[in-house]
């Protein structure tokens, strides 16, 4: 994974996602069965993901972080 | 007292651990029913430490720098054997069977744990409100919201409970309170304090820190409990710098961020005066004022660690949300259902983005500044009543403004002191904040310490009667 991997192009389709995220009411869909429905918005998302490049691995971040530190410390 | 004058009491033989543990938990006794800042005490056990402490140094043992001094903390850090509820129903008889690093180093250091403090429920909320466990009060003015989620943190410190107090901070959570209370906050880079033994909410946004009233008492704490862990792979090698002996450096010639957008938006005439006033004090400390120019992408952040929140705590909370659904509070419950909908791939690519944004932030605003300085909130202390999301239908847009100016640096992992700076007209405190470079909590620290040399606000004290 590095810097040029990052698909700056994703920043609209990414807010687009989160209007709609944020206009989500959870009263207005059945939670009678959560757990089946993280299932199944866990398997469509794997499906999306397929072939995409990512990092989700927070120990990498921490390394970055240490990366982006003062160096005059 | 402060802590660290407390400290320096007990170790000089002027005052014992006793004295100070019992007027503590007289205070707690008086002042409780009125801000509801307690999730559990044992008051015997409170006092059999304080004697233990008082023995140790009587008999020559060499002691820690928080040797005997009282400390209480937000009810999700995990102590063998003694029950951590963390604001819930579901969690209410949790005993859990080791101890949370943070609380490990407190001990070593000397420190007592006096109570266990109320919270938000499972730390997913940024008003203090707790449908389960019942709301803390704000002790300035208890008709007033305590911030959250690390709500008794904030009340018990700002009330002289206890010395200082652990909370935890995801998306403002120990700089809100602290801010909504009238107390120094630290929320520490991304990986600097251990969370084994602390409840997750975000693993990948979760940070442990100190509330305390001074940022002398906070730097005391925050050495304590800095530092790799093996026990939590995501804590970092970068060594500790020396926190209190960089409080008296010279701040002159530092450059001080002011914002050019994003942090100053929709701020409130009386917040912006006080903030403003904040700044001309650094100015005139020899701090140089250097106007910044914000990325574009930090408006989304907001919205953004939301999503990780929501969707990471989804995954904690999915066997609980199926069995034990009507065991959460319905604030709560509504919040980790949004969770469950996330689809994996944009969760993904939220992750993945992260990192390309904390570079081009840190290369743009700290290629410029040493420290950012912002409103910590842009709002006065809401009262409960108007922070109620329970009836407010302008949910998800008043959570996004609680936390405009907090969420960005959970995104970027980025340290954030929050330093009280004056009240706003209706007598509740108002802050600023610090943020600064990975790993730069010794450079907040000296810059709040020089603040407060300068300034009184820090030795107000709320009038509980």
């Amino acid at each position: 994974m590095t810097s040029s991997d990052t698909d700056t192009g994703a920043m609209p389709a990414l807010l687009d996602w989160l209007d709609q995220f944020q206009g989500f009411r959870p009263e207005d869909v059945s939670l009678a069965d959560p757990a089946g429905a993280s299932r199944n918005a866990a398997k469509a998302g794997r499906e999306a993901a397929r072939d995409l490049p990512f990092d989700a691995d927070p120990t990498g971040f921490t390394r970055l972080l240490e990366t982006l530190a003062r160096k005059d410390a | 007292m402060t802590l660290a004058e407390a400290a320096a009491a007990i170790a000089a033989g002027d005052v014992s651990s006793r004295e100070l543990t019992e007027a503590c938990l007289a205070r707690m006794t008086a002042l409780n029913p009125k801000v509801n800042a307690l999730a559990g005490l044992d008051e015997a056990d409170a006092l059999a430490q304080a004697d233990a402490a008082d023995a140790a140094r009587a008999k020559g043992t060499a002691l820690g720098p928080l040797h005997g001094v009282p400390l209480a903390h937000k009810d999700m850090y995990y102590r063998r054997g003694r029950v951590s509820a963390c604001g819930s129903n579901i969690r209410a008889d949790f005993v859990p069977d080791h101890t949370a690093t943070a609380l490990e180093r407190l001990d070593a250091a000397g420190a007592l744990d006096i109570a266990r403090l109320n919270m938000v429920e499972f730390a997913f909320g940024v008003t203090g409100h707790n449908d389960v466990a019942g709301t803390p009060r704000n002790p300035w003015n208890t008709d007033h919201m305590t911030g959250g989620s690390s709500s008794g943190s904030g009340v018990a410190v700002a009330s002289r409970m206890c010395f200082g107090a652990l909370g935890s901070d995801t998306g403002g959570s120990i700089r809100l309170p602290a801010a909504c209370c009238g107390l120094v906050g630290m929320k520490p880079t991304y990986g600097r304090v251990s969370r084994h033994g602390a409840m997750p909410l975000a693993h990948s946004l979760d940070t442990v820190g100190p509330l305390t009233r001074t940022v002398r008492d906070n730097a005391l704490m925050m050495q304590a409990i800095a530092g790799i862990d093996p026990n939590d792979p995501v804590t970092a090698q970068t060594p500790v710098g020396d926190y209190l002996g960089g409080l008296d450096k010279a701040v002159r010639g530092l450059k001080v961020g002011l914002p050019e957008s994003f942090f100053y938006e929709g701020v409130a005439p009386e917040v912006r005066a006080l903030v403003e006033a904040s700044l001309k004090v650094f100015e005139d400390r020899g701090c140089e004022i250097v106007p910044v120019k914000i990325p574009d992408a930090v408006a989304v952040m907001n919205r953004l660690t939301n999503l990780i929140t929501a969707t990471e705590g989804a995954a904690v909370h999915s066997r609980w949300m199926q069995e034990r659904a009507a065991d959460y509070g319905p604030q709560t419950r509504a919040r980790l259902a949004i969770g469950l909908f996330t689809p994996a791939s944009v969760y993904l690519r939220v992750l993945t983005l992260r990192k390309q944004l904390v570079r081009e932030f840190c290369d743009q605003v700290f290629g410029k500044v040493d420290v950012l300085h912002t409103p910590l909130m842009v709002m006065p202390v809401p009262t409960l009543a108007e922070s109620n999301m329970s009836a407010n239908p302008g949910f998800a847009d008043y959570l996004l403004k609680i936390g405009h100016n907090t969420r960005p640096g959970n995104f970027l992992g980025l340290p954030g002191l929050n330093v009280p700076c004056g009240f706003t007209p209706d007598g509740l405190p108002c802050s600023f904040q610090l943020m600064g470079r990975p790993f730069d909590e010794g450079l907040l620290y000296r810059l709040g310490h020089a603040y407060q040399q300068a300034t009184d606000w820090h030795e107000k004290a709320p009038d509980l009667g």
